[in-house]
């Protein structure tokens, strides 16, 4: 994502300006955003907006610009009083906003934009990501990256770790569904460094792949070098992307299509899954079906709402 | 010059001379309310981190026979942070390197290190005047609100 103007005092002090506030709560919130560009950066300008609104709709309230003559132009409301502000009164479009800045600019003039936004939408974390990587700065990053973009993060160093936590033991192929207290998490998307020692990326991807509970789990692999045999064998092993290091804002935005598709994905499992057990239940008299009635017992229920792993093993109790 | 047009002036320059680059504005926007010292603490922790591994590597080359492999790794690793928070030059050293560890030249790798080290320790000293910018900036902004 570039920022406008290039390089420059204005980039800094625009930086600075640029606050975007993340709400939790169902309130909405109002930020103030100070801009100094020069024209032909308008549509960066709007396209950052978007960007940083992490698609949501958000809603210019009031905006000025002064031209080379520092006149200042309304655009829109003029008042600069937050409880007027806060009132939401003319809800302004970013679209129809860059639509009508483009129409007002002139090349020759620098212009300063002051503008309200108002986040009409809660920004829930609805999503969760394990994001694994070796290195303590891309750790952090990526934490940061995935929390401005509204997802619950929850990182680990390595792949090991990573396998641990979604409840997979060290040998492949084996579930743990003899420790039932252990916290497993659920995850909407793995995000992971594709060189690591010990457990590499690719070698994280293919566990996952292999494992009956965790493959719906959509994986995207980065890596600082842009090597196509490496991006091609993670692509074929089931990634559902690549991205080079290092990973910028707008690239939070192309992860939420996986992670919708793979809610899906899990609910019809889940369905199918509810089916088996369903079945299994019925054709009675084998020391198989005690097994799994005693399980799904413990689970406080024969047909429990959430499809974890434990749940899939009553698969493996069949083999 | 005031605090702020002296940090622009300095940011300016740091960016023209390669010092930063696209990549530490990145760092810079995900800096908020919410996260105020957001830049700070990265910056912190790739000074840390990158002395650490320059010690090593030094340690590593000064040993009779040197062991490429690791550092391979070190400057990989150091590669990777400095491309991360934006550390432009500091980068382009490390990228350099390699051709020296890979023809497993020690003398090559030595001379890699020193500039790798120069470009680390002219950043460091220009991050750390910047921060001091900002934190007069910021409380001179606070001082207004009240």
């Amino acid at each position: 994502m570039k920022l406008p103007c290039g390089v420059g005092e204005d980039t800094a002090k625009a930086t600075r300006a640029l606050k975007i506030q993340a709400k939790d709560d169902v309130t909405e919130s109002c930020e103030r955003i100070g801009w100094s560009t020069t024209s032909p950066c308008l549509s960066s300008f709007v396209h950052i907006l978007k960007q940083l609104s992490g698609g949501d709709e958000l809603m210019v309230v009031w905006l000025s610009w002064s031209g080379g003559t520092s006149e200042r132009r309304w655009l829109i409301n003029k008042t600069r009083d937050q409880k007027e502000v806060m009132k939401g009164l003319a809800w302004y479009p970013i679209q129809r906003l860059s639509e009508d800045l483009e129409a007002k600019s002139d090349g020759s003039f620098r212009i300063w934009f002051h503008c309200w936004m108002l986040t009409k939408k809660t920004r829930e974390a609805e999503f969760h990501v394990l994001a694994v990587d070796d290195s303590l700065i891309d750790r952090k990053l990526i934490e940061r990256l995935l929390r401005t973009s509204s997802y619950q993060v929850t990182t680990v160093d390595s792949g090991s770790k990573a396998l641990e936590l979604l409840g997979l033991g060290e040998e492949p192929g084996l579930s743990s569904p003899a420790s039932p207290d252990k916290n497993e998490i659920e995850v909407n998307l793995i995000i992971t460094d594709y060189c690591m020692p010990g457990m590499t990326g690719y070698d994280l991807l293919k566990r996952i792949k292999g494992s009956s509970s965790l493959k719906g789990i959509p994986v995207v692999i980065m890596s600082s070098e842009n090597v196509p045999s490496r991006i091609n064998r993670c692509l074929e092993g089931g990634a559902e992307e690549f991205f080079l290091k290092p990973i910028q804002l707008s690239d939070m935005t192309r992860l939420r299509p996986y992670m919708q598709k793979g809610k899906v994905k899990e609910q019809q499992q889940s369905q199918q899954q509810q089916q088996q057990l369903q079945e299994k239940n019925i054709t009675s008299g084998s020391s198989n079906s005690n097994s799994n009635k005693r399980k799904a017992m413990e689970d406080g229920g024969i047909f429990p709402e959430k499809t974890r792993p434990r749940l899939s093993s009553s698969s493996l109790a069949s083999v | 010059m005031t605090p702020a047009e002296e940090l622009n002036s300095l940011m300016h320059w740091m960016f023209s001379e390669g010092l930063l680059d696209q990549q530490f504005q990145q760092l810079q926007m995900l800096q908020d309310a919410s996260n105020p010292n957001f830049v700070a603490e990265v910056i912190t922790l790739f000074c840390k981190d990158s002395e650490i591994i320059l010690a090593e590597l030094t340690k590593l080359l000064n040993q009779p026979v040197v062991d490429f492999q690791k550092v391979d790794a070190y400057v990989h690793q150091l590669k990777g942070s400095s491309s991360s928070v934006g550390a432009n030059n500091v980068k382009l050293a490390c990228i350099h390197f390699r051709q020296f560890y890979d023809e497993n030249n020690k003398e090559g790798c030595l001379s890699a290190l020193n500039v790798v080290e120069c470009e680390y320790f002219r950043l460091k000293d220009k991050l750390a005047v910047m921060l001091q910018l900002e934190q007069t900036i910021q409380a001179y902004e606070n001082n207004k609100q009240i």
